[in-house]
């Protein structure tokens, strides 16, 4: 009877993620929207060849990558180095303003983040410039946001500062659930902070570790849009262009709603090759996957 | 019992989410209680009961009809409510329009409309491209039976020209947007130019710079005796500015570029507008600036915001493109203020540019305009309003609210009087003051509103008009404040300077204006892929740190979109050329 409660939710997942899937067959029509799916044109592989033939390609899979990769190391050992900073705090009230204070960016939008953080960095009066000049680091204030190479660890770094606090809190629900008699032998056989966490916190919490990072390798093909679109620019754009944004542009920007569709199924193959193999390589090594 | 009861509590609960899920699917039509009932025909709604009243075209007793519009321009100013032009227009034809503006980029923003399927009743489309999309996706309506029926005033303005809109199956879908009627005496005026702060150019004595190499002194100067202005800051990082900024570059030029992307040469082609020697030439000089400092660092990352930010608080020297949304924001504040500058314009040529600029292309083509869609509830309603509007009084009526007792009185923003004989329409002082003083003063009046269903009054003189166009308006100094009028006279500019100012930068552009590539065909990918790539290279380019590099990386550019398959996009683009001029 208590399972009548997911019908609903069933029913939205039904509506909302699995009836659009037949919208893919876009990538294999030359789509025209006023002749809709069954009036258009079947063009087979053509636009996912045209998109491997095209310049881009290499140039959004190594973006992509690259930056999800960075915000998944990052996001993942900054998480986990947070929470487990805040397990060893003993005081209530700090531990959680402490926590309090770091999940809050998580909940800024993206649009506001971006445009502080170009306030900031920016070459003329922006904060962190004056500072650099001011202590004398550097002779003339650093144009970040135009340096191709420092893009990435840019994004990587920012998307860090925003969702720490929130990825944290997974691990440190985690972590409260250790229990305590471990710490309690722990101590007895004179471990200290560090070493109970490295013996006792890490190994306790590694099936949660590994399956949020499973879950992430899913994410290996999704670097964002909002970063992307939010501070690229012409300068950066090799290195700023995603999937996410090269599918707006296309597929809403020039109207190739095909073309745009054929990129986007391209990418959901991979995450699902992606996630697929990274659940294989937990299974091998004795973790319990996901699938 | 308890069992009984959870077991309810939970079904109940559980069909409550079940609606709120299904009707959150539902497609909600919107209620409209202006159209009344019609019959369906090959066009459309047919109409209803006021269909009879046609013949007197009294739409005041009609009752109200509201039409929901898509405005191709982000920076059309809606206007707020109440406004004394929206009402004048209401009061006599029980019509009001619900004016959505775009945020910036028109294009994402009509494309998502195409694939949402969610539009207005009408929508403006200055891309023939966009438009075709439409009309090949069967979102718009064709005219020809309501024009017919109703649209006795649009066939007796338009004429044969009527037949130019037709489409390749043979059927009206739009009707074309301000547009100059035949036989009118047109006015050019300069919209993109370079823009420069006189507070320099008074310390200097008023230069007047009138080329390249007359700006690029003026900037080394302004860096080394003026710090606390930036010499020139552009909005590279804006799309929108940057083509504008094309515009004044290909003007500086005497380069003949037309809206699609191409150039057209002395030898009668047409070609990718960034392999024109003259545009490359512009770049480099940019990329000279840029260099040496006289273009700051965030150039080539802000957007037009920022960058009117940095005018308005008078720290950026110059700027090149659209004077009036580049400067008007800014000079506008100034005059509240009281500040002793202006942010003016001036024409430049290019050093190399042996001939006349050619900054102000205009065109007899109508390939933009406004389209009905299919989910206009009453398409007669809407036609007999705009044929309303193709009434010249009601053209004047829509546009301003006019005081036909020859006052220039408070609370008017033109009247009419006698000049020399004839009968003249002016610009009121009210109008001019608040154009001056308020920078929301078009919101406010309601401008703008309707003449985009019509042809243009604006700037042309045509035998038809009841009343003519003021010579005195030509002489626009009355629309300068104190501070204007000083500056001009110090450069020896009367009020009527931008006539022949106009005539001496325009060139006609029809013969190779709206050459629409078929959205389809391969060229059109091909094109959609080379724009952004080019604009980003470009102003990479523009930021390459040697002259060396600025050639060596334009040579990659140019040989990178020749492999990408520009070459196939021009072939298209003459072959429709020859096929017009035979026609």
């Amino acid at each position: 009877m208590l399972l009548l409660f997911t019908l609903p939710f069933a029913v939205w997942a039904l509506v909302f993620c699995y009836a659009p899937i037949w919208g893919w067959l876009m990538a294999f029509q030359d789509y025209h929207p006023g002749k809709g799916i069954f009036g258009s044109k079947w063009v087979g592989f053509k636009h996912f060849s045209a998109f491997f033939g095209d310049r881009m390609f290499t140039v959004l899979l190594r973006n992509t990558m690259a930056i999800s990769f960075l915000n998944i190391i990052l996001g993942t050992v900054g998480a986990l180095t947070l929470a487990l900073l805040l397990n060893e705090v003993r005081s209530l009230v700090f531990k959680r303003t402490v926590q309090t204070v770091s999940y809050l960016p998580h909940f800024i939008s993206y649009v506001v983040v971006a445009n502080l953080f170009l306030t900031m960095l920016a070459p003329s009066g922006g904060l962190v410039n004056r500072i650099l000049t001011g202590l004398g680091v550097v002779e003339r204030p650093i144009f970040f946001f135009a340096e191709p190479h420092l893009f990435w660890a840019l994004i990587a770094s920012i998307n860090l500062w925003k969702e720490v606090g929130w990825g944290a809190i997974i691990y440190i629900a985690a972590m409260s659930a250790v229990d305590p008699e471990l710490y309690d032998a722990a101590n007895v056989d004179g471990a200290g902070r560090l070493r109970k966490m490295w013996h006792v916190t890490l190994p306790c919490i590694r099936p949660t570790i590994v399956v949020l990072l499973i879950l992430s390798a899913s994410g290996l093909m999704d670097a964002g849009f909002d970063p992307s679109y939010l501070l690229g620019n012409p300068l950066v754009y090799e290195f700023s262009e995603v999937i996410d944004t090269y599918v707006y542009r296309m597929g809403l920007g020039r109207a190739m709603y095909s073309f745009a569709t054929a990129v986007g199924l391209f990418r959901l193959v991979v995450a699902l090759t992606i996630l697929y193999i990274v659940n294989r390589i937990a299974n091998r090594l004795g973790e319990e996957g996901i699938l | 019992m308890k069992r009984l009861w959870l077991r309810s509590k939970v079904i109940v609960i559980v069909l409550a989410l079940l609606a709120l899920t299904v009707s959150a699917c539902t497609d909600k039509e919107p209620t409209d209680d202006s159209a009344g009932s019609g019959e369906q025909t090959e066009t459309g709604k047919t109409g209803n009961a006021h269909a009879s009243d046609k013949s007197t075209w009294e739409m005041s007793a009609w009752p109200d009809a509201e039409f929901t519009v898509f405005h191709s321009s982000p920076s059309h100013q809606v206007a707020v409510k109440g406004a004394p032009i929206v009402e004048q227009v209401y009061e006599r034809t029980k019509v009001r329009l619900n004016i959505e503006v775009p945020p910036s980029n028109i294009e994402e923003k009509l494309n998502i409309m195409l694939a949402g399927q969610e539009y207005p009743d009408v929508i403006l489309i200055y891309d023939p491209v966009i438009g075709q999309r439409f009309v090949d996706a069967g979102y718009v309506i064709p005219l020809d039976d309501l024009i017919g029926k109703y649209g006795d005033q649009i066939q007796a303005r338009l004429g044969d020209t009527l037949d130019q809109l037709r489409r390749q199956d043979g059927h009206i879908y739009h009707l074309p947007s301000s547009y100059v009627l035949p036989g009118a005496d047109r006015m050019l005026e300069v919209a993109e130019s370079f823009q420069m702060l006189t507070s320099v150019l008074e310390d200097k004595g008023w230069p007047k710079p009138e080329t390249y190499s007359d700006i690029y002194q003026l900037l080394t100067d302004v860096k080394q005796n003026y710090p606390e202005y930036v010499p020139m800051s552009l909005a590279l990082g804006d799309e929108p500015f940057f083509n504008s900024l094309i515009v004044s570059l290909a003007g500086a030029e005497g380069v003949r570029l037309a809206e699609n992307g191409y150039v057209w040469t002395e030898d009668d082609r047409l070609v990718y507008r960034y392999k024109d020697e003259r545009l490359r030439n512009s770049f480099r000089w940019l990329n000279r600036l840029y260099r040496e400092g006289l273009i700051d660092q965030e150039s080539l990352v802000q957007n037009r915001d920022s960058l009117n930010a940095k005018m308005s608080a008078a720290t950026v020297f110059s700027t090149i493109g659209h004077w009036y949304f580049n400067m008007y924001e800014a000079n506008t504040l100034f005059n509240q203020e009281g500040e002793p500058y202006r942010y003016k314009y001036f024409i430049i040529k290019s050093d190399t540019n042996g001939g006349r600029a050619t900054y102000v292309p205009y065109a007899n083509n109508y390939d933009y305009g406004f389209y009905v869609t299919d989910k206009m509830r009453d398409p007669v309603r809407f036609m007999q309003f705009v044929n309303w509007m193709y009434v010249y009084d009601n053209i004047l009526s829509s546009s301003s609210v006019v005081n036909f007792d020859g006052e220039d009185a408070e609370g008017y923003d033109v009247y009419v009087t006698d000049e020399n004989g004839v009968q003249v329409v002016r610009n009121s002082t009210y109008q001019i003051n608040g154009w001056q003083t308020d920078e929301a003063f078009a919101a406010k009046r309601g401008y703008g509103n309707f003449e985009y269903l019509t042809y243009s009054l604006g700037g042309t003189n045509h035998p038809s008009y009841t009343y003519k166009l003021s010579m005195q308006d030509q002489d626009i100094s009355v629309w300068w404040d104190e501070e204007q009028k000083r500056i001009n006279a110090a450069y020896g500019e009367s009020g009527t300077y931008w006539v022949q100012e106009g005539i001496d930068v325009g060139w006609d552009s029809t013969d190779v204006s709206g050459l629409t590539v078929d959205p389809d065909s391969e060229e059109y990918g091909i094109i959609a892929r080379i724009q952004p790539y080019s604009y980003n290279e470009i102003v990479k380019l523009i930021a390459a740190p040697t002259a060396e590099a600025f050639e060596s990386g334009y040579d990659d550019f140019l040989r990178n979109i020749e492999d990408m398959g520009i070459s196939k996009w021009e072939n298209l683009v003459n072959r429709l050329y020859e096929e017009r001029k035979q026609h």
